[in-house]
């Protein structure tokens, strides 16, 4: 291979204001959609106002703290987690307003997490010394699950401590990917997947015991993505996915309650009171929302039940409308070319599978969530990231916000001068 | 109030739109504004053929594989042999598991190895020097400053060889100097001389300057008080004339300067 010419382009000119003119339109999006919450009943819900004024002070802070404290010149994915946050903390108030507070706690704990995922994804060498630990932790975590947890629409992942409920699956999501995440060094020296699908093997089979058929997908096609990224081998990954397709015909064939799970799929219609009810409320609700919705707080969905956590996608068409839901998904393709663009120029293999693995189980769970209420893939109950009610969601999601946000050079300017210098 | 909230309600279903299209748009534009420039890291530079291949990742793969950053097709390297990584103590390189080992300076490494600017690290039987960028884009700066001045002082000679000059016969007595504008000059007192030269020792045609190929002759033209280069005489011939020679017409002493003036 001769010498390339590569050179760093001309440094762009820097547009200061930038981020504060995205931080403005953020906002100013924010507190049009909160109005109606706020002054929608004949006095001002003075709770939801505090909530949200707390929301908007963790934003400016969050931002002005970046920008000076961090020295953080890209802050594209925060607007996008901000926006996304802001739109479910908007749209579960005005369902719920009883559960506005504790997803605003979610969103403080998960931008929390976001902070300190992004701290111990600053040295690659603190990674090599977690991954066992978190490994372990993780499939500890989902045997815990298996022993404490009790069953709550259909699916045993829910573990109470005190008046809180939380669902491990969500946060083993993060360890999933953190165990995946290797240095070149490691994938060249052991070129074996073994120990990576034994744990991967342990999660998705502890999932499949918690009939959590949803989230064993997303692993699954997570997992697919981390294999591919650690051996860059087509071969093995056609034979895992023979492999999979073989075990889950044997599940159906052996467990046929498994199958009838799935039975309404394709048949909303045909159920539209009983299997299909959720669905075909959804695909009438979401199509009288038209391009600009009926505004916020005036649609029906809201008296379906799982009306904040499955079929949020389905209250975003119709209260906010098409062109608002569009803009959701968008996003959501934005962060995955975002994820994309980053991998390629990572400073580590562990910044690039944790970047790309991440986009992808954001867009399988946004897939199975929207494709799902809209009958294109079978109800399976994954939340939508960053709007569906529900604490460890929120938190999973800000965590996998963090693994793409590390794959950005810019993150650590003080990091990138250090390694210039040595 | 509920009028002001049904308005409310109204237009913020429209500005809603509006501004999620605006914030998406710009996260979009700011992502494709954005540049990813790749910047060379080190470099490693084959023995031999000193071809450098620029090392412009954090992680650098290198074997024979076609997936590796750095691909040597040489059966000495293993597919997957060796990777060189930045750390922040520096750069570093480690064998991963190849069959014919890495070797920093000549020494075969076990583990993770520091490399510094100037080493040689060999894969195999392939063997580099490791050059840190910054180094040695100083040095390459260096050496490209030398070589132009060295290029420019050669191009300076080179012309000035090839330039041609018209000599002259220089009078360091009177001060006086006499150039030799033709190819064949008659020196003498007479006014039909092409260099006339008012000593009553000279004759009225004395000798004979001329130029045969690029070389110049003097020959005597039976003069009586005779002529002399560099205090031989010049009789029944001719001399060759080299550039400082004296010469004496009748005891009258010039010097021939070769390069009196550029044509």
């Amino acid at each position: 291979m001769p010498e390339k010419k590569v050179t760093a382009k001309p440094k762009k000119k820097q547009q200061p204001f930038a981020w504060v003119s995205m931080l403005f339109f953020v906002s100013a999006f924010q507190i049009i959609s909160a109005l109606p919450v706020i002054f929608g009943s004949e006095e001002i819900n003075r709770e939801i106002l505090f909530t949200f004024g707390g929301f908007l002070a963790l934003e400016w802070g969050y931002f002005i703290c970046a920008r000076f404290l961090a020295e953080q010149r890209a802050t594209e994915l925060e607007i996008i987690a901000f926006m996304l946050s802001g739109i479910g903390l908007v749209t579960v108030a005005s369902v719920k307003p009883e559960y506005a507070f504790k997803q605003f706690i979610a969103i403080c704990i998960g931008l929390t997490g976001f902070i300190a995922l992004l701290g111990i994804m600053r040295n690659v060498e603190v990674i090599s010394l977690l991954r066992p630990v978190v490994a372990v932790g993780a499939v500890g975590l989902l045997g815990l699950n298996l022993v404490l947890a009790r069953t709550i629409n259909g699916a045993l992942n829910w573990i109470e401590i005190g008046s809180f409920s939380i669902q491990p699956s969500e946060l083993v999501k993060v360890a999933f990917i953190f165990v995946g995440a290797a240095s070149l060094e490691k994938l060249q020296s052991t070129r074996s997947l073994t120990k990576y699908i034994i744990f991967s093997l342990g999660c998705i089979g502890a999932l499949f015991l918690m009939r959590d058929f949803g989230t064993a997908l997303i692993f699954f096609a997570t997992f697919m993505v981390i294999a591919f990224l650690r051996s860059g081998d087509i071969k093995t990954i056609g034979l895992l996915s023979a492999v999979a397709v073989v075990g889950a015909a044997m599940i159906i064939y052996f467990r046929p309650h498994v199958a009838s799970r799935f039975e309404t799929y394709r048949h909303v219609w045909e159920y539209a009171n009983e299997g299909g009810f959720q669905q075909t409320r959804v695909l009438i609700y979401a199509s009288s929302g038209g391009l600009f919705g009926l505004g916020i707080g005036e649609g029906r969905l809201k008296n379906v039940f799982a009306s904040t956590t499955d079929l949020i996608f389905g209250i975003i068409c119709e209260e906010w409308g098409m062109i608002v839901a569009f803009c959701v998904v968008l996003c959501f393709a934005f962060v995955a070319v975002y994820a994309l663009r980053l991998a390629r120029n990572a400073r580590s293999t562990v910044y690039t599978i944790a970047a790309v693995a991440s986009a992808a189980m954001l867009l399988v769970q946004l897939a199975l969530n929207v494709f799902g209420v809209t009958d294109l893939l079978p109800l399976t109950g994954v939340t939508l990231p960053f709007i569906s009610r529900g604490g460890t969601s929120m938190i999973c999601s800000w965590a996998l916000f963090a693994f793409i946000k590390s794959a950005d050079i810019k993150t650590y300017p003080k990091l990138e001068k250090q390694m210039d210098d040595a | 109030m509920e009028d002001m909230l049904d308005y409310t309600v109204l237009v913020s279903r429209y500005l809603l739109a509006g501004l999620a299209v605006l914030v998406l748009g710009s996260c979009v534009f700011s992502l494709v504004t954005r540049r990813f420039g790749k910047r060379v890291g080190s470099y490693l530079v084959q023995k031999g053929s000193k071809t450098r291949y620029p090392l412009t990742r954090w992680e650098n793969a290198i074997g024979r594989s076609k997936t590796c950053d750095l691909v040597f097709d040489t059966a000495s390297v293993s597919r997957f042999h060796a990777v060189i990584s930045k750390r922040r103590t520096g750069w570093v390189v480690a064998d991963t598991n190849s069959r014919t080992g890495v070797f920093v300076n000549g020494e075969k490494i076990e583990k993770v190895t520091k490399l510094n600017h100037g080493d040689t690290v060999a894969f195999g039987t392939a063997a580099f020097w490791f050059a840190d960028a910054d180094v040695d884009d100083r040095e390459r700066a260096e050496e490209a400053k030398r070589l132009k001045a060295q290029r420019a002082a050669a191009k300076n000679a080179k012309q000035n060889k090839q330039a041609v000059f018209i000599p002259a016969l220089i009078d360091e007595a009177a001060e006086k100097s006499y150039v030799l504008g033709c190819e064949s000059c008659i020196i003498g007192r007479s006014p039909d001389c092409d260099i006339r030269v008012k000593y009553p020792a000279v004759n009225s045609q004395h000798a004979k300057i001329y130029k045969n190929g690029s070389a110049w002759f003097i020959e005597d033209l039976n003069s009586t008080t005779g002529t002399k280069v560099n205090a031989r005489a010049v009789s029944g011939g001719r001399r060759r004339l080299r550039d400082g020679d004296i010469i004496g017409l009748g005891g009258v002493i010039f010097v021939f300067d070769e390069r009196y003036k550029k044509q």
